[in-house]
């Protein structure tokens, strides 16, 4: 057990004893179980939120919905505790078919769309008030009754509970994909992750946390009223995450008891809470954005020495993977065209790109090569003409399930910074079909690190690496787990002579391996020293494609981009 | 007292009302890049501003102006302190500010004003008219009118002002209208302003006819989200938006009770918003 | 002489990325002057620190004898620095004369400008094609029309200083040739900046070309 473990232990065996301890004026075992009961639905709306990114503002729905399905069930007759399974069971299916429409709809859409739904809910609790009991709440009983004390008892071991399940689904590559989800929707596409598929699962999941924290608190108020489920609700909740510290595990807990606590201690202003709930929460994304857990956490980071210490790994020696065992043609375009209303951005292009083979795509500006490389990767799908990869037709094929055999770089890179460089370089393999353990990728990243020459960077926070190291990195993650085809746009913007030297390097040792390799630069001595083949296009069409020495004396290329740079 | 007939006077007045908050609401977007959740709040806070004077014995003529002022004032200062010195900020973060600047504003309404709806004296009171067999107050007909020219005039200034091309050409490209001369900070600084005055009127003639509470502001605000995006986020096109989402709601509200209304309408935010995901992948928004 | 438009130890870039340091430039009047360079190397984030579009890192731009350092883009735009941006940026939504009548933003802060409709006809006397399609929306039209608009609405103001980053960027070479020699006839008027890949097209048009590399001016 480490400092930071024990530290962390002693401050939850205090935490529970706190509210018979009678330090801490207020807080009293009944405003810490409701306190806990909130806090444990939270855990839900962080993990969509804090953790996915997803602007959920209307989450009091799914904490409300369990208690009133429960509740109505009850008063049909059904026993206790088939009617609280039951009740959860439907909340989470409701959250499941209203993810299933939502989650694919832009960030604006999705806020409105959820906040909506909380507006709907709490309507429909008022409307119908012979089954929901209408403004004054439905009354919700238990078949035995718990002691004071019982229930606060019941609401630790819940949120233990809680706590212990969430730090086991939501660790590892689940915990990455949700991060690098969050920063960069396109990076997570092109490194395979299905970005519908993900948030879908974060928001059913949260719905589990929100209905079961929501259950336990009506139940031990007994009165559950249609604003609980609405709108205000909604947004307390979310500055009770935001204050907190959205994304960290403790935000919630943090967040609810300080808020709670200082409500309790206050006193009757009840006028005030609103604006409270409101000046908190702005002021936090204004000023503080990782809220109280991230401020402590900081402060305690001063005081602990780092939980990372230099661990050395089993092998790591830098050795680069073994020879892929392909040969022929890796990419084959075809009369490839994609035309934007009147405008041609890429106009019938063909060719292809070979096994351990260099294809350069030169042209000037506007020239219609990002476009070209979208079509590729998947981003954009082409008006007409095919490509086809491995031999095959990738048509309909999605930009996350080309991921396989693609890896891509872009021309400013796409990097989380919310992860490490190696949790940057290991979110490849998550997605790759077959299992690697942890330990397996964190070591197939290390090696492969070490192999590009970046090796003590692994362990580095990535908003702490110079933006020179940017696109090395990312061609590191673009290359891991042996992708038959590596598109590279513009890798060498911005080197320095030396930096161009490492590059080629790098390049000539990943065609060496067999790989297939499509660039797009501006550098032409780059480029005239690195590649087999150059392709140059211009207004969208392929002007040339030859060898390098050819293309360099071609008129044609030479009068439309070289000019005399040659 | 003909159903259909009263239906389509309370629909106009409702219809005009989103018309106002979505033309507001797409300027703002449109110049600014940003989606305001803080925008139906002007709405409700003219009204709660005058319900308040009124109470203290302010004449309308006076309480009316100064509410106005307070909205306008309160919109243009969120954007100059807050939103502007933050515009390299990701989107969603921003959103999530003006979410809590309207928490704010609610917070405040309910210090103000407590939670029970309160309203005001109408300004137009005479005899109603009636028509077809429905009855349409004064008040109520000047809101139409007032809904139907000030959102049709946007359009028209957008395009032939000087002013109204500038804010275009911000709406556009920002990077390129600074390069021609044009202030983008003063033609955003407008963009809220114009917003918040149409939001704040809007609730001057309305809120004697239907009351307002700290809830309102947000419920204006998904509505005039909603008649924004029906039009593409399109200035022009709210005006037709706006007044045929009022005349749905209020056809909804009249064969089916008021309470279908809020479900009717979130169904058709979730169709709107499905139709218009389909013009953009990933999501999220994200472009390569 | 004073410089139409002077630089003294101007560094830019991108936040913590500094693209070019320690930048020294004399623009006399009259003077047309080339950089040439690959993409990456600069020329772009350069010029858009003249500008005003970006902010300086460190160092000053002077506009004839005025420090406009701390100005924004749409300030010196108003006191005649006009930058012709790369990838010209016509506003596609509003016409070829809306697009030029923008420009008219400057006419408050300018005693020297003659009336817009001599100056607007003198436009199209330049670039007939553009009074001919004035009604048409400036995204129908083609790359060289475009840029030809992009320079119309540059020129319309006067500039004293005029800068144009790849203005044949994406062009055939045809139409290359008609702006060159369009270019050539304005030669003099004013201060001019052309940033290029082209070098045959800076060897026909300026008086002076300098070699940009990784943010340095040789």
């Amino acid at each position: 057990m480490t400092p930071r473990h024990l530290i962390i232990a002693a401050a939850c065996a205090v935490a529970v004893v706190l509210p018979y301890l009678g330090i801490l004026p207020g807080w009293t075992p009944a405003i810490a179980t409701v306190s806990a009961f909130m806090a444990l639905s939270l855990i839900g709306l962080n993990l969509v939120f804090g953790v996915t990114g997803m602007l959920a503002f209307g989450q009091a729905a799914f904490v409300a919905l369990p208690g009133y399905f429960s509740g109505m069930l009850q008063n049909a007759g059904v026993p206790f505790f088939a009617a609280v399974a039951v009740g959860l069971a439907g909340s989470v299916l409701v959250a499941r078919i209203m993810a299933a429409i939502f989650v694919r709809l832009p960030g604006i859409y999705f806020a409105i769309g959820t906040l909506g739904f909380a507006f709907v809910v709490e309507g429909l609790a008022r409307a119908f008030p012979s089954l929901t009991g209408g403004a004054s709440g439905l009354i919700l009983e238990m078949p035995f009754a718990l002691t004071r004390n019982g229930w606060y008892a019941v609401a630790v071991v819940a949120l233990a509970l809680a706590l212990a399940s969430y730090a086991w689904l939501v660790r590892g590559a689940f915990l990455r994909t949700l991060k690098i989800v969050r920063h960069d929707e396109l990076a997570a596409s092109v490194i395979g992750i299905d970005v519908v598929r993900v948030k879908s699962r974060a928001f059913t999941i949260a719905s589990i946390y929100s209905g079961a924290g929501g259950l336990l608190l009506a139940y031990h108020v007994g009165v559950l009223a249609p604003e609980s489920g609405g709108v205000n609700t909604s947004l307390e909740a979310l500055a009770m995450v935001i204050i907190g510290g959205a994304g960290t595990i403790f935000g919630p807990l943090l967040g609810t008891a300080v808020v709670q606590w200082l409500f309790a201690v206050s006193g009757e202003a009840e006028r005030f809470e609103l604006l409270v709930y409101g000046l908190g929460f702005l002021l936090v994304v204004l000023y503080l954005p990782t809220g109280l857990a991230g401020g402590l956490g900081r402060i305690g980071a001063r005081f602990l020495a780092p939980v990372r210490a230099a661990q050395a790994p089993a092998s790591a020696d830098g050795a680069p993977p073994a020879r892929m065992d392909a040969s022929g043609i890796c990419l084959n375009v075809k009369g490839a065209s994609k035309a934007f209303g009147g405008l041609r951005a890429v106009d019938d292009i063909s060719f292809d790109v070979k096994f351990g083979q260099i294809v350069a795509l030169i042209g000037p500006n506007g020239a219609g090569k990002s476009t070209l490389f979208n079509i590729v990767s998947g981003i954009e799908p082409p008006t007409a003409g095919a490509v086809s990869l491995l031999e095959r037709d990738m048509a309909g094929v999605a930009v996350h399930e080309r991921s396989k055999d693609i890896g891509r770089s872009f021309q400013v890179p796409r990097l989380a910074s919310n992860l490490s460089v190696i949790e940057n370089v290991m979110s490849r393999l998550d997605s790759l079909p077959g299992k690697m353990t942890e330990r397996e990728k964190e070591a197939a990243a290390r090696a492969h690190l070490s192999a590009f020459g970046l090796g003590e960077l692994a362990d580095l926070p990535m908003s702490q690496i110079g933006i020179g190291q940017h696109k090395l990195i990312e061609l590191a993650r673009a290359s891991i787990g042996a992708p038959s085809l590596l598109l590279l746009d513009e890798p060498a913007v911005g080197f320095t002579p030396a930096e161009i030297e490492r590059l080629v390097a790098l390049l000539e040792m990943l065609r060496a391996q067999g790989r297939a390799i499509l660039v797009v630069e501006h550098n032409v001595d780059f480029v005239a020293r690195v590649a087999d083949e150059i392709v140059v296009m211009e207004s969208g069409r392929m002007i040339a494609r030859d060898k390098p020495a050819e293309i360099m004396t071609n008129e044609a290329v030479r009068r439309a981009y070289l000019g005399a740079l040659a | 007292m003909n159903l259909f007939t009263q239906a389509i006077f309370s629909g106009l007045m409702t219809g005009a009302v989103y018309a106002l908050l979505g033309v507001g609401l797409v300027l703002v977007y449109r110049t600014a890049r940003v989606l305001n959740l803080a925008h139906g709040e002007a709405f409700a806070m003219s009204g709660i501003v005058i319900a308040l004077l009124s109470s203290a014995g302010v004449p309308l003529w006076a309480s009316i102006p100064a509410a106005v002022l307070v909205s306008m004032l309160l919109m243009t200062c969120l954007h100059a302190f807050i939103l502007r010195p933050r515009s390299a900020w990701p989107a969603g973060t921003l959103i999530l500010i003006t979410l809590g600047a309207a928490f704010v504003a609610r917070g405040v309404m309910i210090l103000l004003v407590g939670t029970d709806p309160i309203s005001f004296p109408a300004i137009f009171d005479g005899p109603p008219i009636r028509l077809a067999g429905g009855v349409l107050t004064q008040q109520g007909a000047v809101l139409v009118v007032l809904g139907f020219v000030a959102t049709a005039s946007v359009g028209v200034f957008l395009t032939r002002t000087q002013v109204g091309r500038q804010m275009l050409a911000t709406a556009e490209n920002p990077f390129a209208a600074e390069l021609l001369g044009v202030n983008v900070e003063r033609a955003r600084l407008f963009a809220y302003a114009v917003g918040a005055l149409f939001s704040a009127l809007a609730g001057v003639l309305l809120i004697p006819l239907f009351a307002v509470d700290f809830q309102t502001g947000l419920a204006m605000t998904m509505r005039g989200f909603i008649a924004a995006s029906i039009a593409g986020m399109s200035p022009t096109g709210v005006l037709i938006s706006g007044f045929g989402l009022g005349l749905f709601e209020a056809m909804v509200g009249a064969y089916f009770g008021a309470l279908a209304q809020d479900p009717v309408m979130f169904a058709i935010l979730i169709a709107v918003a499905l139709w218009q995901s389909g013009k953009v992948r990933f999501g999220g928004g994200a472009r390569a | 002489m004073t410089a139409a438009l002077s630089a003294r130890a101007l560094c830019g870039g991108y936040g913590r990325l500094v693209v070019f340091r320690d930048l020294g430039l004399d623009l006399q009047p009259g003077q047309t002057v080339g950089i040439l360079g690959p993409n990456g190397a600069g020329k772009t984030t350069i010029l858009k620190t003249l500008a005003g579009a970006l902010p300086a890192a460190q160092g000053r731009v002077l506009l004839g004898d005025t420090d406009v350092t701390a100005l924004p883009a749409y300030h010196r735009a108003r006191a005649g620095l006009s930058l012709v941006p790369e990838g010209r940026h016509i506003l596609g939504t509003l016409s070829v004369l809306d697009n030029l009548k923008l420009t008219r933003a400057v006419e408050k802060y300018r005693t020297d400008l003659e009336p817009f409709e001599t100056r607007l006809a003198e436009v199209f006397e330049m670039f007939p094609r553009l009074g001919e399609r004035q009604r048409q929306l400036g995204g129908s039209l083609s790359g060289g029309e475009q840029q030809m608009l992009a320079i119309a609405r540059a020129l319309i103001i006067r500039p004293q200083v005029l800068m144009l980053d790849e203005p044949t960027q994406g062009l055939a070479p045809i139409i290359v040739q008609q702006l060159a020699e369009m270019l050539a006839t304005l030669k003099g008027r004013f201060a001019m900046i052309v940033v290029e890949q082209n070098q045959a097209f800076l060897e026909r048009l300026t008086d002076k070309i300098y070699q940009i590399q990784n943010g340095a001016i040789r």
